[in-house]
C-alpha cells in the first residue's frame, strides 16, 4: 500500500507535538510517522519540542528512586521481622 | 548496594541471608508502593498490599524459577494481592480513567498557535526558544534534579507513577499497562502529560535568567 502525502498536507504543529511521546515510544504507524518526520524538517519550533521532550526524559533518568520515595526505617524494621519469622519457620533452618 | 544477579539473590533469601532481604527491599519497595496505589486508595491499603507482597515473595521463593527476571516476578505477585484486596473492597481501579484533559498543548497555552481562521491553523505564532543550558550539566545537575522532583511530586497520582516508572525505572511501555492494569494507549497518555508538565518546570527553571519562560 503506498499512501501519497502531498507536501502540502498540512499536519499543524498542535498535532505533532501532542504526538511527541507516541513518536518517541515509535508506535506510530509508519506513514504517520513519516508524515511527523517531514513536518519536522521544516519546522524549527516543533524540532525544538522533540529536543526538549529528550531532554526531559534524560533529566528525570537522571532521577533516583530515593529522591521520590523514601523506604521510612519502621517500615524496613517491619519487613526485617517478617523476614526473620519466616527464616527461622522454614523446614531445615 | 551491590546489585547482585537475581540468581544470587535469590540463593540468598533462601538461605535467610537477611542483609540480601535488606537490599531486596531497599530497591523494590518504593515501585511496589506506586504499582499498588493504581489498585487501592488508601495509605493504609497500599500498605497491606506491599507487606503481604513481600510475604507472598516469601512464600514462593523456592518456586521462583528464574524464567522472567526478580522484578518481573515479584510486581506480578503484587498486582494479584492487589488486584484481590480491591475486589474485596468493590473498587474501581484509580488509574482506569484517564482524568479531565489538561488545558492547552502539552503545557503550550492555545495562544501560542494561529486559531481557525490563521493562514496556517494550527502552526505556531509563539514558537517555543531551544535551551541554552544544558539542564544535564554539571554544574546545574543538582539543582535541576530538585526542580524535576518537585515536578515529578506534584503530579497527580497515575502521572507520577507512570513517569516514575518509566523515565526512572527504565520500564518499557507494555511492562508498565501490563503492571498497572491499562491499555499501552492510555499508559502513552498518562507519560505525555506527565512529561509535559516536567518540560514545562524545566523550561521555567532554565529560561528564569533570561526573564521569560519560553
Ligand atoms: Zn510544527
Amino acid at each position: 500500500m503506498t499512501q501519497d502525502v502531498p507536501a502540502d498536507d498540512d499536519l499543524p504543529c498542535t498535532q505533532v507535538v501532542m504526538l511527541i511521546t507516541d513518536y518517541l515510544d515509535d508506535a506510530l504507524a509508519p506513514a504517520d510517522r513519516d508524515r511527523i518526520d517531514e513536518h519536522l524538517a521544516d519546522c524549527d519550533g516543533c524540532t525544538v519540542v522533540l529536543d526538549q521532550f529528550r531532554t526531559t526524559v534524560r533529566t528525570t533518568g537522571m532521577l533516583q528512586t530515593e529522591d521520590l520515595d523514601r523506604l521510612d526505617p519502621g517500615t524496613r524494621d517491619d519487613l526485617l521481622g517478617v523476614f526473620r519469622r519466616w527464616a527461622a519457620e522454614r523446614p531445615g533452618a | 548496594m551491590v546489585l547482585a544477579g537475581d540468581a544470587a539473590v535469590v540463593e540468598a533469601l533462601r538461605r535467610g541471608d537477611e542483609r540480601a532481604f535488606a537490599e531486596v527491599v531497599e530497591r523494590f519497595h518504593p515501585m511496589l508502593r506506586r504499582i499498588a496505589r493504581g489498585y487501592v486508595r488508601t495509605d493504609e491499603a497500599v500498605g497491606d498490599v506491599v507487606q503481604e507482597t513481600w510475604i507472598a515473595v516469601l512464600r514462593g521463593i523456592d518456586r521462583f524459577e528464574g524464567r522472567s527476571s526478580l522484578r518481573t516476578w515479584v510486581v506480578s505477585i503484587l498486582v494479584n494481592v492487589a488486584r484481590s484486596l480491591a475486589v474485596k473492597e468493590a473498587r474501581t481501579v484509580p488509574f482506569a480513567s484517564l482524568g479531565p484533559a489538561d488545558d492547552g498543548v502539552a503545557g503550550f497555552g492555545p495562544e501560542r498557535f494561529q486559531g481557525p481562521d490563521g493562514e496556517y491553523p494550527g502552526h505556531w505564532t509563539t514558537p517555543p526558544t531551544p535551551w541554552t543550558e544544558d539542564p544535564e550539566a554539571s554544574a546545574l545537575a543538582g539543582e535541576t534534579r530538585s526542580v524535576v522532583a518537585q515536578a515529578v511530586a506534584a503530579l497527580p497520582e497515575s502521572q507520577r507513577t507512570v513517569i516514575t516508572l518509566r523515565d526512572v525505572d527504565g520500564w518499557t511501555g507494555p511492562e508498565v499497562a501490563a503492571a498497572l492494569g491499562i491499555s499501552e494507549g492510555n499508559q502513552r497518555v498518562l507519560l505525555h502529560r506527565a512529561r509535559a508538565k516536567v518540560r514545562l518546570a524545566l523550561d521555567a527553571h532554565l529560561t528564569a535568567g533570561e526573564g521569560r519562560a519560553s
